[in-house]
Parts: C-alpha cells; sequence; structure tokens
C-alpha cells in the first residue's frame, strides 16, 4: 500500500522544516512530497536545502490549484491513498495513521473532524461549519461534523474521479457529490493547532461568499450534476 | 410593474437557469463561477413573482416608476460584476507574463548550459 501524504505551501518558510520532520517522526513509512506553490518567501530553498522533495509550481495557483497538483502526482505515480498536510503546522501528524488505518476499514473518503468530541464551541466559524454541515446531511442523508477541515484522505478511486474532473476542488460541495455518487465517507476525532505563522485564507468577504457558494453548490446544483463513479 | 414585463422575466430567468445547469452537467463549466449567475436568475424570479420588493426599495429612493429602480439594479449589479471580472483578467495576466518569462529564461538557462559543457 502506497500512501502518499502531500504539503500546499505558500509562503510557509518558517515552519516547513517543523512540519516535514513531524511528519518523518509520526509516519516514516509513507511518502510525502511539499508543493510549493508559488511562494515569494524561502520555502522552496528551505526544501532543497534540507533535500526535501518538492514540486515547485512557477506561479500561484491557490488552494485549489495546489490539492489538484498533489492528486495529480499520486495518480500519476499508481498511489493507494493521498491525503494534503498543511504547511503551515495547523494539522498534527500524530493523527495520520489513526486516519490510514480507518481508511482499510473500507472507506473512500475519510475527514479529520476537529468536532467529534461533543464539545460546545461558538464563533462565526464554528455557525457556518454548523450550517454546512446541516445542508450536506439533508443532500446526502449523510452527517459531517466538519465540513471544512484541511485534513482529509481519499483513496484511489477518488483519487482518479479528483483528477479527472473539472469542479471537484478540495471543498465541502465536493464530498457531498462524492458521497452522493455512491463514496463511502468517515470522520476520525483529530485536534489541531492555531496557525504559528502567516495569515488565514479567509477574510470575512470571502466567508460570506464561500458560504453562499457552498448553499447553492449543495442544495441546489448537486441535483443536476452527473455522477462519477 | 406590468404583467408582461413579469411573464418576460420569469420565463427569460429559467431559460437562463436552465442553460447554466445544462453546462454544469456537461463539466463545460467552473461551478464557482456560475453561482453569480444562478443567484442573479433566482433574484429576478423573486422580483417578478413578488413585485412588492421593488416597489419598497423604487419607494424608499424616491423613483417613481418600479421599472426604472429594476433596470438602476440590474445595471448596478452588472457594473460590480464587470469590475470583478476586469481584476481577474488583470490578475490572470500578470500570472500569464510571470509564467512565459519563467518558461523563456529556463529555456535560455538550458541551451546555455547544453553549448558551454563544464
Amino acid at each position: 500500500m502506497k500512501v502518499l501524504i502531500f504539503i500546499p505551501a505558500y509562503n510557509e518558510q518558517y515552519t516547513i522544516k517543523n512540519v516535514v520532520e513531524n511528519l518523518r517522526l509520526h509516519c516514516p513509512e509513507f511518502d510525502f512530497v511539499v508543493i510549493d506553490d508559488g511562494s515569494a518567501d524561502d520555502t522552496k530553498k528551505i526544501c532543497r536545502e534540507n533535500g526535501f522533495p518538492c514540486i515547485a509550481l512557477p506561479i500561484n495557483l491557490g488552494l485549489d490549484g495546489v490539492f489538484q497538483t498533489g492528486i495529480r502526482y499520486a495518480y500519476q505515480n499508481g498511489y493507494d491513498i493521498a491525503m494534503p498536510f498543511d504547511g503551515d503546522g495547523q494539522h498534527n501528524a500524530e493523527y495520520v495513521k489513526p486516519m490510514v488505518a480507518k481508511m482499510l476499514e473500507g472507506y473512500d473518503i475519510v475527514i479529520g473532524s476537529r468536532f467529534l468530541d461533543g464539545k460546545k464551541r461558538g464563533g462565526m466559524r464554528i455557525v457556518g461549519s454548523g450550517i454546512i454541515s446541516f445542508f450536506f446531511k439533508l443532500t446526502t442523508g449523510v452527517r459531517m461534523t466538519d465540513p471544512t477541515s484541511g485534513m482529509r484522505m481519499v483513496n484511489k478511486r477518488m483519487i482518479r474521479a479528483l483528477c479527472d474532473n473539472l469542479n471537484l476542488g478540495p471543498e465541502p460541495d465536493t464530498w457531498a457529490f462524492l458521497v452522493r455518487s455512491g463514496a463511502k465517507m468517515a470522520e476520525v476525532p483529530v485536534r489541531m493547532n492555531e496557525r504559528l505563522a502567516g495569515n488565514s485564507y479567509f477574510t470575512f468577504g470571502k466567508s460570506i461568499a464561500f458560504m453562499i457558494r457552498m448553499c447553492v453548490s449543495i442544495l441546489f446544483i448537486i441535483w443536476f450534476r452527473k455522477r462519477v463513479d | 410593474m406590468a404583467i408582461e414585463l413579469r411573464v418576460t422575466l420569469i420565463i427569460v430567468s429559467v431559460l437562463a437557469l436552465i442553460y447554466i445547469i445544462n453546462r454544469i452537467r456537461h463539466s463545460k463549466v467552473n461551478i464557482n463561477d456560475t453561482i453569480f449567475w444562478i443567484v442573479f436568475a433566482v433574484l429576478l424570479i423573486l422580483i417578478s413573482v413578488f413585485p412588492m420588493i421593488i416597489f419598497f426599495f423604487a419607494g424608499l429612493l424616491g423613483i417613481q416608476s418600479p421599472q426604472n429602480f429594476l433596470f438602476l439594479l440590474i445595471i448596478g449589479i452588472m457594473m460590480l460584476r464587470i469590475f470583478t471580472i476586469s481584476v481577474k483578467v488583470s490578475v490572470l495576466q500578470d500570472k500569464l507574463t510571470a509564467l512565459v518569462q519563467k518558461t523563456a529564461i529556463q529555456d535560455f538557462k538550458e541551451d546555455k548550459e547544453k553549448n558551454n559543457p563544464k
């Protein structure tokens, strides 16, 4: 079984080394590759100096483009499982193995969920997350407690689907669509860290646009999309 | 609002929606780029079915005829859309330029290495 962990990194010169070393410590048997999304800082240089395998995109592609790069690399090299792992230190390497174990129980998609422990939380992000969860359940009948989690693992079948299709970015509507197409999804409890450096991709305006997009896509568009196999 | 205008708006909006969905079905367009058009078409349908919305806002702005407010609204939304697309085009242009320059420089480096082996 070949597992690929790809590490999207955009201006992560301060954290990338730690992230990779942590991964090596906790799961030395899995392959990893850094995907540098056209960083303006020394991310690429640090990877070269430390001998980390690094796919350097010549220009900034953004979240979707980087995710697809990792998936395409996994597809071309015949990996059985692929997962993105944040280059900013938000994800914890010790949860990778439990996710792989869950996957081997016969799932197509495994999500690392921050909210499976049942604790009550507040804040705008949680409200947004809850709304998407609700719609997700409505259209798929499946519970997804943490739809915006960045820790997601997919198997070979999903790698192929994600690679072939224009409209399958790494977002909640994609998972909803894949589940409706017959993919089996499971969640595993994880803990995530506050980001150590750098800014979140989501500003207020972007969050609102994101919410509208997800609602329209999950509630409306999904009924008309051709299923993938 | 005249019933003729309302019916026309509804028919055109529904046709537009069908066309957009058809494009998505055939994976010919990025979903993110169609959200705007879907929301816009639904808004037009809403306005045609419940013209009170338009009456309310027209009254608020002191516009005599609700049709005029409708046109103003559509023009406003279009202006906003044109601006965001214009921003997008700028970004794309920048990226394309950077990409072309990078490939050209890389080609040049490879040629140089080929012609002057150490």
